[in-house]
């Protein structure tokens, strides 16, 4: 079943460089490579992790992914469709396909919007749903992400941080996605509240097939999520597989060092770590 | 680095706070937002502040230095001991000669932290100039020492490095530099390495554990539970500005005594395996206009029960841990394997 299910999004060969310096003339004299030669598949109802540390390029690459950004090289395909090739007013259309869910729900939702409109713009823009069906569909919308019916006319202001990552999926689920984008999308929220919204998030997985891109600094929250890891260092991607193979059986030195890394709660999980990783791995990066 | 004298970690308490009450200016009037916290500092010891946002957990560790933004935050009562010394009664001016020199204060961003007009050899040289007089050469060369002491190779050239120039990590070091220059007896770490990556996160940590071999209390405040399993001595957990929980940190962890502390535990998603259901604790913490006359966590307490809508107090459990629980006695709550 899982190798059948068609791929929703293909990147293949991407690459971006930002321009650092330039000379009197403006010529570009110093670039910098954020992505390089990146390529990946994610597949209906799946989670791909793209995980790595900061600068590495997970957030460059999902800014390419949602043609935010133009990549130097590289094409972009989702479901079906090469996105890299497309004009603007065809991209607008194929957008709804691809939803983002950002990092921070206190700067991600407009604070002048209320919830229905901010829910309902996706439902205005792609099916010109407005009014009474536009409050039903938003109040379905809210439903299924843990609000309720009465938080339509509320302003962003008046929820809590974890509250409002859950207006921003609603946001994203009104345009009927394939995909979902969730970029650090719970790396912002308290433990407690962060594994109501990574529940959530496999709930909507489970009941309507959804795929995740999922970025994440965080690997214990990567592992509750993800099918596939691909673990990105300085814009390239060192090392990719199946999730349990990374975690329990990494290849590359430095995605043993990133996971020897992480705080483990437990001392027994921890002394288990200490033989999965071996000493000269764990050796000083200096930051 | 403290006088020789002071060196052998003793067991009297570096620091203690007694009873400290903080109330804060709301639309709803001055509320309570940090009620009944005790805790000890000890010399050589990292003390791990556990806690979500809203805890209280910030605005205690920003108490003892009295860096709250006064009038909206006011001390309303309780003690905050520094040997014979209450900070929370000292007069602004003695208190100035103190912050850095025995008691200082790290905090998450290293860049919004250090002044961008100055280099990093300035900016630690006021820190010894001011408090201990030196001249420009001597303070100059001690930062150098300092650096190297906080692991920043090429000690010589990075003096000379703006603030801007460095990484992160290498920011945060210099900012951990500056609180030791004068080798204080307490130093607050406010989610010292939360804007840090992993890999980095582990080296500031092991720094700070090298620093208190010369007798150093830390007071490492996080909402991070691996970091404070992995680096801290003795923790105390706070729930809606109440101290809920405190011990040595292994015994906690193995043997949560409140019903709080073993939710979060649950919650904190591992990297060992993947889970059909990520334990959650229901609802959210009230607002502090909002919290009922007992226990502060009742209402998203598997375990609540009508004794627990009494008020309830911290209260000694032996072997140094204390608790909040009117059910504690009767509860076995789970905890993390040892």
């Amino acid at each position: 079943m899982s190798t059948a299910r068609e791929v929703v999004l293909r990147a293949t060969g991407l690459t971006k460089r930002f321009t650092t310096r330039r000379n009197v003339l403006g010529r570009a004299v110093e670039r910098l490579t954020a992505v390089e030669d990146v390529s990946f598949e994610l597949r209906a109802g799946k989670t791909l992790a793209l995980v790595g540390e900061s600068g590495s390029g997970k957030s460059t690459t999902a800014r390419l992914v949602t043609a935010l950004e133009k990549p130097d090289a590289g094409t972009v395909e989702v479901c079906g469709t090469e996105w890299t090739a497309l004009g603007r007013s065809a991209l607008r259309r194929e957008r709804r396909r691809m939803q983002m869910v950002f990092q921070d729900p206190y700067a991600s939702l407009d604070p002048t919007k209320m919830v229905v409109h901010t829910v309902g713009e996706p439902l205005l823009v792609h099916e010109g749903v407005r009014g009474q069906e536009r409050d039903r569909r938003v109040a379905d919308l809210l439903e299924r992400v843990g609000l309720s019916a009465r938080h339509l006319h509320r302003y962003p202001y008046e929820f809590s941080g974890g509250q409002r990552q859950r207006i921003a999926i609603a946001r994203a689920l009104a345009a009927g996605p394939d995909i979902i984008v969730a970029d650090e999308a719970v790396s912002a929220l308290d433990v407690s509240t962060q594994a109501q919204v990574l529940n959530l998030l496999l709930d909507l997985q489970r009941d309507s097939g959804l795929a995740f891109l999922f970025i994440s600094h965080d690997l214990g929250v990567v592992r509750q999520v993800a099918d596939h890891v691909a673990v990105m260092h300085r814009g390239r991607l060192v090392e990719s597989g199946p999730a349990d193979e990374i975690y329990e059986s990494p290849r590359e030195a430095y995605t043993k060092s990133l996971l020897a890394a992480v705080p483990e709660v437990s001392p027994s999980r921890r002394r288990e770590r200490a033989g999965l990783v071996t000493e000269s791995s764990t050796g000083e990066v200096v930051g | 680095m403290p006088d020789p004298a002071n060196t052998e970690p003793s067991n009297a308490p570096a620091l203690t706070i007694e009873g400290l009450r903080i109330s804060a200016a709301t639309e709803h009037g001055r509320v309570d937002v940090v009620d009944d916290v005790h805790l000890t500092l000890r010399p050589g010891r990292i003390t791990g502040l556990a806690g979500e946002s809203g805890s209280g957990k910030t605005v205690t560790g920003l108490a003892v230095l009295r860096l709250l933004a006064e009038p909206t935050l006011r001390v309303e009562s309780g003690r905050i001991l520094l040997g014979d010394l209450d900070l929370a009664r000292l007069p602004r001016g003695e208190l100035r000669a103190l912050r850095g020199r025995r008691v200082s204060m790290v905090f998450q961003e290293p860049m919004t932290s250090l002044d961008p007009a100055f280099t990093v050899g300035t900016l630690i040289g006021e820190v010894l100039r001011r408090h201990l007089g030196m001249d420009r050469r001597a303070a100059r060369e001690r930062a150098v020492e300092l650096l190297d002491r906080v692991g920043i190779p090429e000690p010589e050239k990075r003096v000379d490095s703006f603030p801007f120039q460095l990484s992160g990590g290498m920011q945060q070091r210099v900012l951990i530099a500056m609180a030791v220059a004068c080798g204080p007896d307490v130093l607050i770490a406010d989610e010292p390495t939360t804007a840090l990556d992993v890999t980095v996160q582990a080296q500031i940590l092991r720094l700070l554990r090298s620093l208190t071999d010369d007798g150093m209390a830390v007071l490492l405040v996080t909402h991070d539970l691996g970091v404070l399993a992995e680096h801290c001595d003795d923790l105390v957990v706070m729930y809606a500005g109440q101290v809920v929980e405190t011990g040595p940190v292994d015994d906690v962890l193995a043997a949560p005594a409140h019903p709080y502390t073993a939710g979060l535990l649950a919650a904190v998603p591992s990297t060992a395996r993947r889970v059909e259901r990520l334990a959650t604790i229901p609802g959210t913490v009230p607002p502090p206009h909002l919290l009922p006359a007992g226990c502060r966590f009742v209402a998203r307490c598997p375990h609540a029960a009508p004794v627990c809508e009494e008020p309830v107090t911290l209260e000694d459990a032996g072997g140094g841990r204390s608790r909040r629980c009117a059910r504690a006695a009767e509860l076995d709550l789970e905890g993390v394997g040892r």
